[in-house]
């Protein structure tokens, strides 16, 4: 295998899962950021919305096993990345293949002997200004308990050289003197992911940002309730450390305005995720929400809005003023009367935008986004991003651990407090503190010629870190010193569990590259174009005619112009002689993640196709309204019919849009997303073929978020007319003798506009595909409350399923635009890419095996196996284990009649032995 | 309460007119957020100092009701709801706007009305009397004589001789 580079600009999620995912198409990464630590803006937040999860523990297994000693997923790290802090990039040379890009290095002031333990920082007399948690800090210092690296930071700024960190250092880690480093990085490909920038809000004078102390952006808010902040989650405001009891949330801050135009996509999430976060750990205040459109748009976003308990009021504030005790008193307007309410806190939702990195455009260099995006989003990009490096083929691997006769065993001592343990053999070694000392280890077991060890060190976490990825974990058991009461009898368990170590043997096995396309709509054949270019075979099945899905309905883009993306598409895939099954659907689907036997079945014939994996892109169903008089009068349309029918605007006086038909109420609390950019679209059609035509809007939350907020002030400007309607008080279409009217409560005046329009369009958002459901159960994975498919994790792992071989793009996962759906489309296409070059080929050690002299073939274990990962072997009767799949639950062992099931490292006969001492 | 606006009796043009009209310019921009609404400071005393509510009547087409409205005269133009206005509708600038569309369309308040009636009639908003010039000349300053005709020409040109009811 050819390895070539890659270099990722940017640490953050989006950074992270474009370096994961060129690691797995064969790359070596070095991801290059600017900070001390590697995260991003991930660091700096407790919970992700829309599952209020933590999301670190959902990354730091995937760079940092050692960190992870108690997670089952801390087999999952990638090796191949190497991360270089406190680095920029200068400037790029070369062409695709060929890049040269210098970096600058800068002196850190503390080397790789750190331990973090923190003398350094209490004898530091110097501060800092911590854009962490925004507070005074040492000169000397660690952003948080869990950076990566795990190394303390000198800000060269603030430190005078005084010394004091030297005398104390008990590593000898620190070096004061040095020199920012010069490097030159030789890449294939450059992807830039860059982070969000938070606007400086002190423009915003009224509202006292940077004057009045106890106004604060959400960050700054986030840094000050969570744990890991030096107050430890108590909430103390920032100008007198009480706690308060009322606080205001502010949104569109930095955003919406005239410095500002744009929406930043993310801040209405994230200001509902803090005022839960506020609800779930301090239940007696009281939040209040002052907001202009909840555009809680994202998967699961409507849901989460409703659910949230706060006091939300649909206006922008006024003013803050503070008092002599430091309370903030908020003028606003509400239900149309004038108020004034006084608060503790108020928190700024603050407005981002993306760093967009200077650089010269050319092939070969990539940015992924130049929005805000939600993580969910970011992720979806970065995969879509490296999808443009090619492959490189992984070569196939065994699953080795030796069979021998007999092993030697003996008892490696770092500590020297280690007595004699039965008959073992001790070897003592210096304590585990840096590379050196691993090769001492080695060099020292192959003299003695040990094949198994127990290894006693005084930080395991260190000593795991050392040793990972350089000796096979099946050949030792590591007992911490420090954490032991009885190191002797650790020892002794620990050597139990080795003296029953079952060896095993398995064979890798490359999937074909042959993929199943559910659904031919934009997504699905985004998929397909995608792959096919890629030299992969794909199928795609599609129960409708003809090739476009729903997309085939949309003839014009947000700037009126006609729209050809589909158009492409479809040509792409005509080109690329892909098997497209028209009027086909799939019938059943057998087998596992590598080996899928699809039935489709076209009419009267069935047809068998065998695929490595499936992609999901069945999409979603127009929702077909009821209500508002539609299928009654001629004159109620959905907007999909206005556009397709090319309805002649010049004789119409008056139109009525009526938004969320069918999407975000009780029945369906889900925002269906493209709606308003619909009426919007439509609005701009009908307002530049006849000027004269008035337009009503009627709307509850327009949802332009991001750049499209350009569109709603465009629509405006036009002299569209926006009515804002109560969910509880919808608008009511009647018929009078031929003629509609449209009454509608306009919460501005408290009164009722009665319209005649001569249509009514209807925005009517779409539901889930109906055959989700059958899917779902074909191939085990699972549908969200909604009716869309979950994957694997909400926020960060968008695509992928619990099925390993399938993936789901497009509106499948959730309501999208087709540029959403197709990017998408693109962002799977790479993650089956990533599966069909890394099935079979990854050395695992912490799965479930066979002994197959035992295996009865009951299938029990296939039963209970919650991802798929075993099946009976047909020839031989006996259980097998996908290595790949298995997650090391330990659920067959469980199950296992015979005791055949077991976890590597984990054999019941040595655990059962070691239990007996106890 | 639950009176009904009935649109179709409303000028759907006078937002194009106002917006037409120097500033005006910045009308069709709002969202309806609210920071006007509780910006006026006299609104905490008064609640027919309610920039968002005027502003909509102008959008929907309420033409009489605007040019008619007391508050776009009422207005002092301390120009805070247009300092604050996120979306640069300008505010004052616009009240300004809907006064001058008043007086072409013929409305204009009693108040501005009897003003202009002085200075129709004076050629000054105060009535020029002869202890006036008394005054002035005990502190050795010239003499004023009221300027009528040329006065009552410029208001002519101006349109707004046609507000005036009194006896020539």
């Amino acid at each position: 295998m050819a390895t070539k580079n890659a270099v990722v600009v940017g640490s953050g999620i989006a950074g992270l899962n474009t370096a994961f995912s060129l690691v797995e198409k064969g790359y070596t990464v070095k991801v290059i950021e600017k900070k001390p630590y590697i995260g991003g803006k991930l660091r700096q937040l407790d919970w992700q919305f829309p599952n209020d999860a933590c999301g670190m523990c959902q990354m730091y297994p995937l760079y940092d096993p050692s960190f992870c000693d108690t997670c089952i997923r801390r087999g999952v790290a990638k090796d191949g990345i190497e991360f270089l802090t406190l680095s920029e990039v200068t400037g790029i040379e070369g062409e695709k293949g060929n890049f040269k890009v210098k970096v600058i290095k800068k002196h850190r002031g503390v080397n790789e002997n750190c331990t973090a333990c923190a003398k350094c920082e209490e004898v530091c007399p110097e501060y800092r200004f911590s854009d962490f948690n925004y507070i005074k800090t040492k000169a000397i210092y660690k952003d948080y308990p869990r950076n990566f690296p795990n190394l303390y930071t000198i800000d060269f700024e603030a430190c005078t050289k005084c010394g004091k960190c030297v005398e104390v250092c008990p590593e000898d880690a620190i070096e004061l003197e040095g020199k920012d480093e010069e490097l030159i990085i030789e890449a294939d490909y450059v992807f830039f992911a860059p982070g969000i920038k938070e606007r400086d809000l002190s423009y915003l004078k009224e509202f006292g940002y940077g004057i009045y102390p106890n106004v604060i952006n959400s960050t700054q808010f986030e840094r000050l309730i969570s744990g890991n902040h030096p107050n430890k989650g108590e909430l103390k405001r920032p100008s007198d450390g009480k706690k308060p009891k009322k606080i205001a949330f502010i949104q569109c801050m930095g955003s919406r305005d005239r410095q500002n135009p744009d929406c930043s996509s993310i801040c209405c999430m994230f200001a509902l995720k803090e005022v839960r976060l506020l609800r779930e750990y301090h239940e007696d205040i009281e939040p209040w929400v002052f907001y202009m459109d909840m555009r809680a748009y994202t998967k699961g976003g409507y849901r989460y809005f409703k659910t949230t308990d706060a006091h939300f009021v649909n206006a922008r504030p006024a003013k803050v003023e503070e008092d002599e005790n430091g309370n903030l008193l908020l003028y606003f307007e509400e239900n149309g009367k004038f108020r004034k309410e006084e608060f503790d806190l108020v928190v700024l939702s603050v407005g981002t935008s993306v760093d967009i990195p200077q650089f010269e455009q050319k092939d070969g260099i990539y940015l992924l986004y130049d929005t805000p995006l939600e993580i969910r989003k970011s992720i979806i990009s970065s995969y879509a991003a490296t999808f443009e490096a090619e492959v490189l083929e992984k070569d196939e691997k065994e699953y080795t651990f030796p069979l021998k006769d007999e092993y030697s065993i003996a008892v490696v001592d770092t500590t020297g407090k280690v007595e004699k343990v039965q008959n073992l053999k001790v070897i003592e070694i210096p304590p585990l503190r840096k590379n050196e000392d691993v090769v001492t280890l080695l060099g020292k077991l192959a003299e003695e010629s040990v094949d198994l060890f127990v290894l006693v060190v005084d930080d395991r976490f260190m000593a795991e870190r050392l040793l990972a990825g350089r000796i096979n974990p099946l050949t030792y058991e590591i007992i911490d010193a420090m954490r032991e009461s009885d190191v002797k009898f650790a020892t002794e368990r620990a050597y139990l569990k080795l003296k029953y170590r079952v060896p095993v043997k398995g064979k890798a096995r490359k999937p074909q590259k042959e993929v199943l396309v559910i659904g031919a709509g934009p997504a699905g054949l985004s998929v397909a174009s995608s792959l096919a270019r890629r030299g992969v075979r794909v199928h795609v099945v599609e129960k409708k005619e003809n090739m476009g899905g729903e997309g085939i309905h949309i003839k014009r883009d947000m700037d009126g112009k006609d729209e050809t993306l589909l158009e492409e598409l479809v040509k792409e895939v005509t080109d690329l002689r892909v098997p497209v099954y028209t009027n086909s659907v799939v019938k059943n689907i057998r087998g596992i993640p590598g080996d899928y036997v699809v039935e489709i079945q076209k009419g009267n014939e069935n047809e068998f196709v065998n695929v490595s994996a499936i992609v999901l892109a069945t999409g979603a169903s127009p929702y077909a309204p009821s209500e508002y008089l539609y299928g009654k009068n001629e004159k109620v349309l959905t907007q999909r019919e206005f556009e397709e029918r090319e309805i002649d605007v010049k004789n119409l006086n008056t139109i009525v849009m009526i938004q969320c038909v069918g999407s975000r109420n009780e029945e369906y609390p889900v925002c269906s997303v493209v709606c308003c950019r619909d009426a919007i679209k439509n609005a701009l059609y009908i307002k530049e073929k006849n000027p004269d035509a008035e337009v009503y809007v009627l709307y509850r939350d327009m949802m332009t978020y991001g750049t499209s907020e350009k569109y709603y002030r465009e629509a405006r400007r036009k002299g569209v007319i926006f009515v804002r309607y109560a969910e509880e008080n919808p608008p009511v279409v009647t018929e009078e003798g031929g003629e509609l009217r449209v009454k509608v409560h306009d919460k501005i005046f408290d009164m009722d506009l009665s319209i005649v329009p001569d249509l009514v369009l209807l925005s009517t958002g779409m539901r889930p595909h109906e055959g989700n459901y059958e899917l779902s159960k074909m191939l085990g994975i699972s549908l969200d409350t909604d009716g869309y498919f979950n994957t694997l994790n909400i926020k960060f792992n968008p695509i992928q399923t619990k099925n390993a071989g399938v993936f789901i793009a497009g509106t499948a996962l959730s309501p999208m635009t087709m540029d959403e759906a197709v990017l998408s489309g693109k962002a799977a296409a790479s993650k089956v890419l990533d599966f069909l070059n890394n099935f079979g080929v990854n050395q695992r050690y912490r799965t479930s095996a066979v002994r197959e002299r035992v295996c009865a073939g009951c299938a029990l274990c296939v039963e209970v196996c919650p991802f798929e990962a075993r099946f009976i072997e047909e020839d031989e009767k006996v259980a097998k284990v996908i290595y790949d799949i298995c997650q090391a639950c330990g659920l067959c062992v469980a199950a296992c009649p015979s005791g055949s099931a077991f976890l590597l490292g984990e054999e019941t006969k040595g655990i059962m032995h070691a239990l007996s001492r106890i | 309460m639950s009176e009904v606006i009935d649109v179709s009796k409303l000028d759907r043009n006078f937002k194009y007119q106002v917006i037409n009209e120097p500033g005006g310019e910045g009308l069709l921009s709002c969202f309806a957020c609210g920071t006007c609404a509780a910006s006026c400071p006299v609104r905490e005393v008064d609640e027919r100092f309610n920039p968002r509510k005027l502003i909509r009547m102008v959008i929907l087409g309420m033409k009489d009701e605007v040019l008619q409205n007391e508050f776009i005269y009422l207005c002092s133009g301390c120009y805070l709801c247009q300092e604050r206005c996120p979306q640069d509708v300008g505010i004052t600038e616009l009240m300004t706007a809907l006064r001058n569309i008043a007086v072409k369309e013929g409305y204009l308040h009693p108040s501005f009305k009897a003003q202009l009636e002085f200075v129709y009639g004076l050629g000054r908003l105060y009535e020029l009397t002869e202890f006036d010039n008394k005054k002035r000349a005990k502190n050795g300053l010239p003499e004023l004589t009221p300027v009528v005709d040329e006065v009552k020409t410029l208001l002519k040109e101006a349109g707004l001789s046609k507000f005036v009811e009194v006896e020539e």
